[in-house]
């Protein structure tokens, strides 16, 4: 990594290659479609970052670090949580910019927005946090947001570095409060990462935070687990190569966009619009939109969507637009459909699907219906078993066995523990998570 | 003597520290009030400040909102993807002229969020209600009507801000402020927590009471109240700033002010025990001189005792014949008697200040009493040319202290001799049951009647040609007044023509009839 940085020093803002662009991959999972028959498929339209070209080279971020410092952080939790906020320093280049915010019952900013060149003084400033009070959560995420302001670029990473071990109680504290914050620094172009510590937080308000602005979300049993995903973090907030991706699927006549699974977007008539605040690089993310396709003559083809991307490139610093088209051909059998479904998008697809069958359980077990979510998980267990055995992708395998476990652990103390995991592993599908 | 004294030295003492420590209390009051009034000012001033923070962000908002909304697009299709491309605000409403609603579509296709936006504004457009209040213009002749504004309405469990516009073509926009995102900016432009200690802390209340953001390290107990408050400026009046903690202890100005009183306090102390010790001194030293004289007087007791005997033996034994011996030995017995007297006086004087005088009565009679007295100072008289009347008229024999009276007699007789020579004196005595009297009228100058109390003070010397010849010691009378008090009676001076005219009155019983057998 300290050769990255020197490289990075040594090398200032090169043009860079005309080659570098996001790649955009948009197909169905169903491009063969039984003809005379009404179907329900799914368009996948994803989006890979690029490499950047120079070694070393990277989009230069402006971080805020928030850290909880009330009262149940003292110990171990507060050690390490400097601990790992003090090496995740070390992953910042010169140009950056850093911010360090610590809250309890109020705010203190301990290093305002300033360049990570003078790492002893940010250093200095998480030493001089000691634990103690409320968690005024919302303040403190409000503050470093503020602090990121100061320097907002757009053609920097921008991002809150939340972790946080207990409830929000003082000002709003509401899960869809912390959403409604989060869509709005999304609006500004910052991200909000969360990361949950020990088994008090609140995950709903943790993980609706981080995903109303796109940001990552982690859960974090163990302290001493915290250096390394503070190193994730940084890993990922360092190779972000695009920003404020927008995409716009307009849909073909006789294809009805139905619903877009795992993210949020908005579908007036014919036309899906969806957001997505960063790409990393090498990483694809992708927006999964469930279509009903009217029935149609064997042997014709016809057009399901048009799909258009802008999105801020971070490495030549323009605004590049992307298009595409996916079309489908109607074949006469269904067995020669399955045959050529279309495995990637139908295992992501699956996932998803899977995901949601996952928080579905979840809200049914906080109803105090335990009996319906345990077969829901088990149900769902079943269907990833089926798709694993139908497409041999070991992900599908891996999701089955954990959704077995969840069904194991609505009972009894684990249930905290759970349903911290099933949200964070939700969070993870959906939003494609990088770690 | 020595209470009354002690007494008017506390007041010495108390009195101006009193005036003081109330003259220093009003000072401190003062300077607290005046500290209060200081430190309330900076506290105003700041949370002022703060207020105007949140002002500054809320007119830029304003600023940009204004911007913002005049570029939107005439068309819906055209408004979905600008309204995307907005940082400042997710959702707005468009009204035509006419106030009828243009965005989002009442009907037709609309997003899922644009449906919950509609619903939630529902109060708003149906019946045309905030297009009715943002009239877009006034009749001829009336004040021109603002262009754009905050509206405030209450949905959701607090306070919601649109800003609408009137663009030029007459359509009306309006665009949510996401009451989240304002609270976000609202506490991003508010202080937040400094230093390491302190005792204050600010906190910013919602329409609702509750605390939606703080400040201050100072710790606040649930049922303490604000010290100073603020509302937010418009629009969001409907919150405000509320200031906990206590103005700073004032103790440096106490302090000196206490120190300064204790000061005072121990000079007043000082100054009376100054005088204490002073008063004392003279006390003790009056003491040692009447111990002195007393002493003196009991040295010469003896040997004047024994010069009157031998003289009287003298006088016995002399010849009749040898006029001369004869009477040079009546001067030196009646001078000796003189003497004697004065001995008696200053001895008794001095008992009585130290309450040791008693009475000692033993059955006697008065007219005997009396007899001995004058034949005492028979030659004295007639050598001042006092022709002596006598009436006796006090028969039996009563209990009384022979000496005593002897010394109250001696006194008047005294003065007589002193000061009413060369006339005669009228001595009556007389006897109602108990009560005895003796009256000494001379026929002298007498005492003036101003002067009648006067006379029986201690050391007290009518002035008058004829009395500033003579000496005496100026206490006579006053003791024999207090003798006659101590017998059950008194010594007054009777209003007369001529002369002094003194009474004494004592209380007798009479004694008891084996005595008088026995005698």
């Amino acid at each position: 990594m300290r050769r990255l940085i020197l490289s990075l020093m040594l090398l200032p803002a090169l043009a860079l290659a005309d080659g570098q662009q996001v790649k955009l991959d948009a197909r169905l999972g169903h491009p063969s479609l039984a003809a005379g028959q009404k179907h329900t498929s799914y368009l996948k339209v994803g989006l890979t970052g690029f490499t950047m070209e120079k070694a070393g080279a990277r989009t230069p971020v402006n971080v805020a670090i928030v850290l909880d410092k009330s009262g149940s952080m003292s110990g171990e939790k507060i050690m390490r949580a400097k601990e790992a906020a003090r090496r995740a320093i070390d992953h910042l280049a010169p140009s950056d910019i850093v911010s360090i915010v610590a809250y309890d019952s109020t705010v203190r900013v301990l290093v305002p927005a300033t360049k990570a060149s003078d790492k002893e003084t940010v250093r200095a400033g998480i030493d001089r946090i000691t634990p103690g009070g409320n968690t005024a959560l919302f303040a403190g995420v409000s503050k470093g947001a503020d602090e990121l302001q100061k320097f907002l670029d757009k053609n920097r990473v921008n991002r809150v570095v939340l972790l946080s071990d207990g409830l929000a109680n003082v000002g709003p504290a509401s899960p869809g409060e912390l959403e409604a914050l989060g869509a709005r620094l999304a609006r500004l172009g910052i991200s909000v990462t969360t990361l949950g510590l020990g088994l008090d937080y609140n995950e709903d308000l943790m993980s609706r935070l981080a995903r109303a602005s796109d940001g990552n979300h982690v859960f974090v049993e163990q302290a001493n687990d915290l250096a390394r995903f503070f190193a994730l973090e940084f890993g990922d907030v360092t190779s972000v190569v695009a920003r404020d991706v927008s995409l716009t699927i307009d849909c073909a006549e006789g294809v009805r966009p139905v619903r877009v699974l795992g993210r949020d977007a908005d579908i007036v008539g014919q036309r899906v619009t969806a957001r997505i605040n960063q790409l990393v690089s090498e990483r694809e993310k992708f927006v999964m939109l469930e279509v009903e396709v009217t029935p149609g003559e064997l042997g014709s083809e016809r057009p399901v969507a048009q799909v258009k991307v802008s999105y801020g490139n971070l490495a030549t610093r323009s605004t590049d637009t992307l298009k595409a088209s996916v079309a489908a051909r109607f074949v006469a059998t269904p067995a020669e459909m399955t045959a050529a479904a279309d495995k990637w998008v139908m295992v992501d697809a699956v996932q998803l699907i899977a995901t949601e069958k996952n928080r579905m359980a979840l809200t049914l077990r906080d109803e105090g219906r335990n009996t319906e979510a345990k077969q829901v998980l088990q149900d769902n267990a079943v269907f990833l078993e089926q798709n694993f055995q139908r497409w041999g992708t070991s992900s599908l395998k891996d999701l089955s066995t954990s959704n077995k476990e969840d069904a194991k652990n609505l009972e009894g103390e684990n249930w905290n523990r759970q349903r911290k995991k099933m949200r964070r592993v939700q969070y993870q599908f959906d939003m494609q998570q990088s770690y | 003597m020595r209470p009354r004294l002690l007494l008017s030295l506390l007041v010495l003492v108390l009195a101006p520290l009193a005036v003081l420590g109330w003259l220093g209390l009003r000072v401190a009051d003062d300077q607290r009030a005046a500290v209060n009034a200081r430190f309330d000012a900076v506290v105003q001033a700041r949370l002022d400040e703060a207020a105007d923070r949140v002002g500054r962000v809320m007119s830029g908002r304003a600023r940009a909102l204004s911007t913002a909304l005049d570029g939107a697009p005439a068309t819906v299709a055209a408004l979905r993807p600008w309204l995307a491309g907005q940082t400042a605000f997710a959702h707005m409403l468009v009204f035509t002229a006419d106030g009828d609603v243009l965005f989002p579509p009442l009907t037709g296709a609309r997003s899922e969020a644009e449906r919950l936006f509609l619903e939630r504004t529902r109060g708003l457009w149906a019946g045309r209600a905030l297009a009715a209040t943002r009239a877009a213009a006034g009749k001829d002749g009336d004040p021109p009507v603002a262009r754009d504004g905050w509206h405030i309405w209450y949905w959701g469990g607090g306070l919601n801000l649109l800003f609408w516009r009137r663009l030029d073509d007459g359509r009306l926009v309006a665009a949510e402020l996401d009451r989240v995102a304002l609270l976000a900016d609202v506490v991003a432009a508010l202080p937040s927590t400094q230093g390491e200690a302190g005792t204050e802390r600010t906190r910013l209340l919602d329409s609702a009471g509750r605390t939606v953001y703080q400040w201050g390290e100072g710790a606040v107990p649930p049922t303490a109240q604000p010290s100073h408050t603020r509302a937010l400026p418009s629009p969001l009046s409907a919150w405000h700033l509320a200031r906990y903690g206590d103005p700073p202890p004032t103790a440096a100005g106490g302090l000196g002010l206490w120190l300064g009183l204790g000061a005072a306090a121990l000079a007043l102390i000082g100054l009376a025990a100054w005088f204490w010790r002073a008063s004392s001194h003279e006390l003790r030293l009056a003491r040692a001189r009447v111990t002195f004289v007393n002493q003196v007087s009991h040295e010469l007791k003896t040997p004047l005792t024994n010069i009157r005997m031998y003289a009287e033996l003298l006088q016995d034994e002399l010849p009749e014949d040898d006029e001369r011996a004869q009477r040079y030995v009546a001067v030196v017995a009646a001078e000796s008697q003189r003497l004697s007297r004065l001995i008696g006086n200053i001895l008794t004087f001095a008992r009585q200040a130290r309450e040791t005088l008693v009475l000692r009565p033993v059955p006697a009679r008065l007219d005997d009493v009396v007899g001995d007295t004058l034949a005492g100072f028979g030659p004295a008289l007639a050598a001042a040319g006092v022709a002596v009347q006598r009436v006796a008229d006090a028969p039996g024999r009563v209990l009384l202290d022979p000496d005593l009276v002897g010394q109250i007699l001696g006194n008047l007789l005294s003065n007589v001799e002193k000061y009413a020579a060369g006339a005669p004196v009228r001595i009556a005595t007389a006897r109602d049951g108990e009560r005895l009297r003796v009256t000494v009228h001379d026929g002298g100058p007498g005492v003036a009647a101003a002067h009648r109390d006067a006379v029986f003070q201690p050391f007290f010397r009518p002035s008058n040609a004829l009395t500033d010849r003579a000496q005496g010691t100026g206490i006579g009378l006053g003791l024999a007044r207090d003798l006659a008090r101590l017998h059950g009676g008194d010594l007054v001076l009777l209003p007369s023509e001529t002369g002094a005219h003194f009474e004494i009155t004592l209380r007798a019983p009479p004694a008891p009839a084996s005595q008088e057998d026995a005698l």
